[in-house]
């Protein structure tokens, strides 16, 4: 009997940069220094038996990323995360760790939607006045951005050019109100529909109508995975 | 100042500037931006005042390259142990970094604090191939330095260089201004303690004068104190000193101690994939096997290994402070290792529970060290990698490798019953004295092995072929021979891939332009420094990548400065010829070198000195100082159980 901890955990700063793949390595010997013992996988290579929700594009903060890591022994959560945390190197932070029960375990099925927010970077500098008016002018875009019924890009894979219908994906876009002067939208993916989706893609699709505004996106942030309740 | 691009640069950016512009302009536009960012564990990050010697330890390879070598992490632990000191990190940006550094404006800068590499006192460069030179001055340039010497004052950093290139410095000597040959530990104290007084002058310190105290120690070479000289051929006729109290002869410093040597026990764990991603546990230095083309197995004696007690503790130190899942057990020659079996089965008793495993880098070709890997494998399966080098018995005589044809068919054999099904073999091709017999003797050997294997387990198994060009170094029995002609070895390369074509079978093989452009650097002397300054103007760089390797460059800037390839690559010297490199010495006599290639064209071999007692190589008396050090160790030990 192995025992599942769900980890939930930032990515930020210098790790922003770095790869799926090389976070997985980079968590392992984060475990082996802080002498976890973590249940190693069978097979011709033995690795740690540890499951990673769904990757963050490159350059892509995620405030609560999540993983299910099996444990030799019961630890207590808060055990874990401090010792992890004591040597996990810049930019990894583990925010809370809860034991899972065998059944919930499978994190990618059970991971249904991601939530990004994306401030948005203009050439010129926006006063109140402006940034008033972008809103509605924005708000409105928005909601004709979702109307349409397909929205069709082209997205460069390893087989080449192919044409992808974003619209699906989308499950919602709003602008986050803010106080500062900067604008800021929420947009949800469902992370289900045909594997997850980088946000760059959609919202670059729809600044498209602003080219003259020269508006760019500035940073994205993944917020945080949401679990669908059944 | 203007950089190579004729680019001017308004002003001096700060590093807080620099942390700015990466993190919000450049580093989500290039590949791979773990390269250029540090904060990894383990890194040290320390303050400073106008007292502290920063060093700024530079590879002029990518970050995954250059965070592979140990004597690199060696040299961060020592110099950052020091109080009155730092040393921070510098690697050469790939292509499209450093246009994107052009276009924003900021100079090369270090990963620890993104400090402007025109800000160190010293930069060191590790040199562990010719083809790093042009990287070499890029990296000066984009660091906003000048890259000759000459116009450097006190004010710009101290440029130093060192490792396996060094032995042979001539082609940088107008870039460089001071060479560091043999083993680094010591001397890189010696050389900040030599900064540190030098600061104490004050405002009216000169460089020269620097240089001058730099020079008094052992294992330093300032090529500009020296002047050279030529025959109206282009032989060298004499060097000749410019300075009245500087060293005749350089020589390589020798860690007698190696057991009692600072070892890096916390090196940066990287936060991206690189090229040798686990710990390296250096259990020994040096190689007396003898191979005549092998410049590592003589620059680098003579042999001197940890004590099993000592790598137990490193190890365990590593492990403990990296997290790794891999200790590699590195050396010129692993299983020589005097208690390798031994020090094998102990650490796999300990790690495999935990899931770390224990590799060998390469094996020596015989039943022992296949039942090695066997041992290492308990954790992990990998492929196997032999180097028989040559495909006959007569061509083994002549290179010293001592493996016979039989010996390898014995070891591939047991290989494949124990399991292995993956199978690297790496050749040379040019040796001296080859004939075509030599290289169906290379195929008849893959042959047979291929041969071997659908015998013994079917068809599931491959096997790679690596073949390399001999490329005549510096300091060895080989040095006086001209590297084979391209055409030659084109030939030969297409005739063993026409031979050898098979379904289990892969090949590979160098660019012959990259074999003969490190053929002349390797033995080359400082005229090539503006073939060097030439090529590297037009754009060349990262040579030994083949997607930046240009050969059209390189031939205009041979062409430009009128200077014959040939000269250097092909043409056999004879034994009275001064070499570029003759003033480094690096403890072998030339005589005994001479005597090995005379050996070598009459087929005669000699067996490693450790079994077959003293060949008077030359360095006779380091042996004796280590024998007398090992016993006062040992007797040191016995009196403390007495105590």
């Amino acid at each position: 009997m192995s025992c599942i901890y769900r980890v939930k955990y930032e990515k930020n700063g210098p790790l922003k940069f770095i790869s799926h793949l090389d976070l997985n390595s980079l968590f392992c010997r984060t475990l082996r220094r802080a002498k976890i013992d973590v249940e190693l996988t069978q097979g011709f290579n033995p690795r740690f038996k540890i499951s990673f929700g769904p990757a963050l594009p490159l350059g892509i903060a995620g405030w609560q990323e999540v993983l299910d890591i099996y444990l030799l022994k019961e630890l207590d959560n808060e055990q874990i995360k401090e010792k992890i945390n004591r040597f996990a190197p810049v930019g990894l932070k583990i925010k809370e760790v809860e034991p899972i029960s065998e059944k919930e375990n499978g994190l990618s099925k059970s991971l249904k939607w991601a939530n990004y927010l994306i401030q948005l970077g203009f050439d010129g500098k926006i006063n109140r006045l402006a940034k008033e008016e972008y809103y509605s002018y924005l708000e409105g875009n928005i909601n004709n951005f979702l109307n349409q019924k397909n929205i069709l890009v082209e997205k460069n894979t390893k087989k080449g050019l192919r044409e992808v219908d974003l619209r699906p994906y989308i499950e919602k876009m709003e602008i986050v109100p803010c106080q500062d002067k900067i604008i800021i939208i929420r947009l949800i993916v469902d992370i289900q529909y045909k594997g997850s989706i980088n946000p760059n893609l959609i919202i670059n699709e729809f600044l498209k109508k602003f080219e003259e505004q020269k508006i760019g996106i500035s940073e994205i942030i993944r917020e945080q995975l949401i679990v669908k309740v059944s | 100042m203007i950089n190579k691009y004729g680019k001017v640069h308004v002003y001096k950016k700060t590093n807080k500037e620099i942390e700015k512009i990466l993190f919000s302009e450049i580093l989500e536009k290039v590949e791979k931006p773990g390269r250029y960012i540090g904060k990894e564990y383990n890194e040290i990050v320390k303050k400073s005042d106008n007292k502290t010697i920063k060093v700024a330890l530079s590879f002029p390879d990518l970050y995954e390259i250059g965070m592979s070598y140990l004597g690199f992490k060696i040299l961060y632990d020592i110099i950052n142990k020091r109080e009155d000191a730092l040393a921070e990190r510098v690697f050469s940006p790939a292509g499209d970094m450093e246009e994107l550094m052009l276009k924003k404006n900021i100079p090369l800068f270090s990963l620890e604090t993104y400090r402007p590499l025109s800000d160190f006192d010293i930069i060191g460069f590790s040199l562990q191939h010719e083809l790093c030179y042009t990287n070499v001055l890029n990296i000066m340039s984009l660091g906003n330095i000048d890259i000759h010497s000459f116009k450097r004052n006190e004010s710009n950093p101290l440029i130093i260089a060192g490792g396996p290139s060094a032995f042979n410095p001539e082609p940088l000597a107008d870039f460089v201004d001071l060479f560091v040959i043999g083993d680094g530990e010591d001397i890189i104290n010696e050389i900040i303690d030599v900064y540190q007084l030098w600061l104490k002058e004050g405002e009216a310190r000169e460089k020269k004068s620097l240089l001058k105290k730099l020079d008094k120690l052992s294992g330093t070479y300032v090529p500009s104190f020296y002047d050279v000289n030529y025959f109206s051929d282009g032989r060298i006729k004499s060097f000749q000193k410019n300075e009245q109290e500087v060293k005749t002869k350089i020589k390589k410093r020798i860690l007698v101690d190696l057991d009692s040597a600072p070892f890096p026990v916390s090196p940066i764990v990287p936060n991206i994939d690189i090229v040798h991603d686990r710990i390296t546990l250096e259990i020994f230095r040096g190689c007396t096997r003898g191979c005549r083309f092998c410049q590592a197995g003589m620059i680098y004696r003579p042999v001197r290994e940890r004590t099993e007690k000592n790598l137990l503790k490193l190890a365990d130190e590593s492990l403990e402070h990296t997290g790794y899942e891999e200790i590699s057990l590195s050396s010129l020659s692993s299983s020589d290792y005097s208690q390798i079996d031994s020090l094998i089965e102990k650490l796999v008793d300990r790690y495999q529970d935990r899931g770390v495993g224990v590799s060998l880098p390469s094996l020596r070709i015989d039943g022992f060290s296949v039942q090695l890997a066997r041992q290492t494998q308990r954790v992990r399966k990998t492929g196997l990698t032999f180097a028989p080098e040559v495909g006959t018995d007569r061509m083994s005589n002549t290179v010293n490798k001592n493996v016979s044809e039989n010996d390898l068919y014995q070891t591939i054999q047991y290989a494949f019953k124990e399991g292995w099904r993956r199978i690297k073999l790496y050749f040379m091709i040019g040796l001296p004295t080859e004939t075509w017999d030599d290289i169906e003797g290379i195929i008849n050997m893959v042959k047979k092995v291929e041969m071997i294997g659908k015998k013994m387990v079917g068809k599931k198994f491959s096997l790679s072929i690596s073949v390399n060009a001999f490329i005549p170094k510096s300091h060895t029995p080989f040095q006086w021979v001209g590297q084979e002609k391209e055409d030659i070895l084109k030939e030969k390369y297409n005739y063993i891939t026409k031979k050898i074509r098979s379904k289990n079978i892969s090949y590979s093989y160098p660019d012959t332009k990259l074999s003969l452009l490190e053929a002349i650097f390797a033995r080359g002397d400082r005229r090539l420094g503006k073939v060097l300054e030439e090529a590297y103007r037009m754009g060349c760089k990262f040579d030994s990548w083949r997607e930046y390797f240009n050969f059209n460059n390189w031939e205009t800037a041979f062409q430009k400065c009128q200077i014959d390839m040939s000269f250097y690559a092909h043409r056999e010297r004879n034994k009275e010829e001064i070499m570029p490199w003759d003033l480094i010495d690096c403890g072998i006599k030339k005589d005994f070198l001479w005597l090995e290639w005379q050996r070598a064209l009459q087929g005669v071999t000699i067996d490693d000195c450790r079994s077959s007692g003293c060949h008077n190589c030359g360095l006779q008396e380091v042996c004796k100082k280590l024998i007398e050090t090992k016993n006062n160790k040992e007797a040191d030990v016995k009196e403390c159980i007495i105590d």
